[in-house]
């Protein structure tokens, strides 16, 4: 019974990578960032790097944003039904504790590292890659852990092939970003055939 | 009659109801949900769902906000401070009869 209770209580949690949007988003994002790296690496003038910086850091997730926001109101709440999430404050603070402690370890890393062969895919593998498998563990969605697996396996890969921070991380974006594209739109895919729309009013 | 029965006993009957605790249990984990929403993971008619949701509205465990979004009505649903106490009170009952 009180199994049933915490399945129940688990639905919400899961609702929220139904549809593929947060797939579709992350991959997006990491695509414009694969194009970001190249394009701030060029930048001679501080100005335009932080320019370029800036327009990639702020609208990039903003783009990314708003845009998952749109599709879900148009196209994911008609079908399986519209939740608001509560904003726990407590969980908000774990989550800039574990943000900050993230940072602090790959800066850590960074500096003791900087005479040793540098990891940039590697740490880029594991910073994606780590979250996801946590997200999957407490929310019961296999398809994250596929993922997150899958960013730890690109980051050890190019760890061997290139290492570099520009060449590294373009190609961890570019192959990352198009797995998460590709399971994004397959799930958007499948949720739309699965669920119809409802109008409750004409029911 | 042992302590584990006395907790069956005291069970809240608001909540016990499995049409009734689905509703809760799904709603006490966030902020809000739309009839949709509980109507698709529920499980329930919709004469069903609406029947429940206004006995737990008149319990007072439940607040009921009809708006719109797009033109489109939205019904939206949220456990009061009663409710998730009640809630909270309901599982470890339960848990302590068990």
């Amino acid at each position: 019974m009180t199994d049933l209770i915490g399945e129940y209580t688990g639905k919400p949690a899961r609702y929220a990578h139904l549809d593929g949007m947060d797939d579709l988003g992350l991959g997006v994002m990491l695509l414009l960032f694969a194009v970001w790296l190249p394009l701030s690496h060029e930048a001679t003038v501080f100005w335009r790097w932080l320019a370029i910086s800036c327009a990639m850091i702020v609208v990039v997730p903003l783009v990314a944003w708003l845009g998952t926001r749109y599709i879900r109101r148009r196209l994911v709440y008609p079908r399986s039904g519209y939740v608001e999430f509560r904003m726990r404050p407590w969980a908000l603070a774990l989550c800039v504790v574990a943000a900050v402690a993230i940072a602090a370890a790959v800066a850590l890393f960074l500096f003791k590292a900087r005479s040793v062969r540098p990891s940039y895919p590697l740490i880029l593998g594991l910073a994606c890659g780590l979250p996801m498998l946590i997200g999957a563990l407490r929310k019961g969605v296999p398809r994250l852990a596929v993922l997150g697996a899958l960013s730890m396996a690109i980051g050890l890969a190019l760890q061997f092939l290139e290492p570099t921070m520009l060449a590294g991380g373009v190609w961890y974006c570019l192959a990352m970003g198009t797995a998460c594209l590709l399971s994004g739109a397959l799930t958007f895919f499948l949720f739309v055939r699965r669920m119809p729309p409802r109008n409750l009013e004409a029911e | 009659m042992s302590d584990r029965l006395h907790n069956l006993a005291d069970l809240d009957r608001l909540i016990h109801e499995p049409g009734r605790l689905a509703i809760v249990a799904l709603l006490s984990a966030v902020k809000g949900a739309d009839f949709l929403y509980l109507l698709n993971e529920t499980g329930l008619t919709k004469g069903n769902l609406s029947s429940h949701l206004a006995k737990l509205e008149a319990g007072g465990y439940v607040q009921i906000e009809k708006t719109y979004r797009q033109k489109i009505p939205l019904t939206l649903c949220q456990l009061t401070a009663t409710g998730r106490a009640a809630f909270e009170q309901y599982r470890r009952a339960l848990k302590a009869s068990l």
